[in-house]
């Protein structure tokens, strides 16, 4: 579509997701380029720390959490939902369904390596020492159970608030606050078995 | 608190350098979303016809044909202004015309559907169509 076709705010103005999903189910292509610039990073994100780094997994549920969303693009009723909501909603029924998928396989949750650094440790010791953490952490999360990972990653690594992840897991923000601090428990009884190899005795 | 205990400022400060590492989807996984999404983009639609059609109830019959003559007219007033005024031309058209002048140019009307039924004392060839007899007659009466 050329660009002197495309609505005036979609090129100059900072738009909500409901008004780009509109746009798309209006036929203008461009903001489907939009809108998955913005959230594909964010659900992906979330699925790969929940299937333990895995990538290529984590891609193939983002592809097919992206096509449910161009697919309800038509019938989406304005205020019903948030977009970000309502894909991450999506999102997490599939990563739940890959994991008792690989759970009735019998297959471990595969710890891949941590997710490369973006140059921030001024030396090679500390940044290996980084990774050490990052591949622990990954390996803390893994050994959490379901709910208590999910509510973890999406209130530590997406950085959602509570009544957010209360509606994307469907219960009350009571229950995500339980959720949270009972899987961030589990998180330090599974790194403190390892904090010196971890070096954050030395902190 | 247990001296093997991990401190949990210790875990959130982990939480937050493994926050910032970037998981950026690949150039290929960018490709196949927007592949699904031109797949599935829909169609823009034309305006509608039947929503303006369905501003106006349809009528069938002699109702349906009224209908929309008195709607074309502006109304029923209207109309039956015209219906009035046609029949009176109708009625014109058949008797004396210098009768109907004069009654019409009188201040009282009523002697102008009066004089219109009023018999003629000298009955008199209607002429229904004199411009007609003009052109059959070799020149109409003046002619003779």
């Amino acid at each position: 579509m050329p660009r002197d076709m495309m609505p005036r705010d979609l090129l100059t103005e900072p738009m909500s997701d409901e008004a780009l999903l509109t746009l798309y189910a209006q036929g203008h292509g461009e903001a489907a380029r939009l809108l998955a610039a913005r959230l594909l990073p964010r659900i992906l994100s979330y699925a790969s720390r929940m299937l333990g780094g895995d990538r290529a997994e984590a891609e193939d549920l983002g592809q097919e959490a992206m096509l449910r969303l161009w697919r309800a693009a038509p019938g989406w009723r304005a205020g019903e939902a948030k977009v970000s909501t309502w894909l991450y909603r999506v999102m997490a029924n599939l990563v739940i369904d890959r994991l008792r998928s690989r759970q009735r396989r019998g297959l471990q949750v595969p710890i891949e390596d941590a997710p490369d650094l973006v140059d921030a440790a001024p030396s090679a010791e500390a940044g290996i020492l980084q990774r050490l953490r990052f591949d622990a952490l990954n390996a803390a999360l893994a050994a959490l159970p379901e709910r208590q990972r999910q509510a973890v990653v999406l209130r530590h690594f997406e950085a959602l608030s509570n009544p957010e992840i209360a509606a994307i897991m469907q219960i009350g923000v009571e229950a995500v606050e339980s959720l949270v601090a009972r899987g961030k428990r589990g998180l330090t009884a599974e790194l403190s078995a390892r904090k010196e190899e971890l070096g954050f005795d030395l902190e | 608190m247990p001296e093997q205990a991990m401190r949990e400022q210790d875990l959130d400060h982990l939480l937050q350098q493994m926050r910032e590492t970037a998981i950026l989807p690949s150039a290929d996984l960018m490709q196949r979303v927007m592949a699904d999404a031109l797949v599935h983009l829909p169609q823009p639609h034309m305006a509608q016809p039947t929503a303006i059609k369905a501003a106006v109830p349809r009528r069938r019959g002699f109702g349906a044909w009224l209908g929309q003559l008195r709607a074309g007219f502006g109304g029923n007033g209207v109309l039956a202004s015209l219906g009035m005024v046609a029949a009176v031309s109708v009625l014109v058209g058949y008797v004396d015309l210098g009768g109907v002048s004069a009654a019409v140019l009188s201040e009282d009307h009523s002697e102008l559907l009066f004089g219109l039924f009023a018999p003629q004392t000298e009955p008199e060839a209607l002429e229904l169509f004199p411009v007609a007899s003009y052109f059959l007659f070799d020149g109409g009466s003046d002619a003779q």
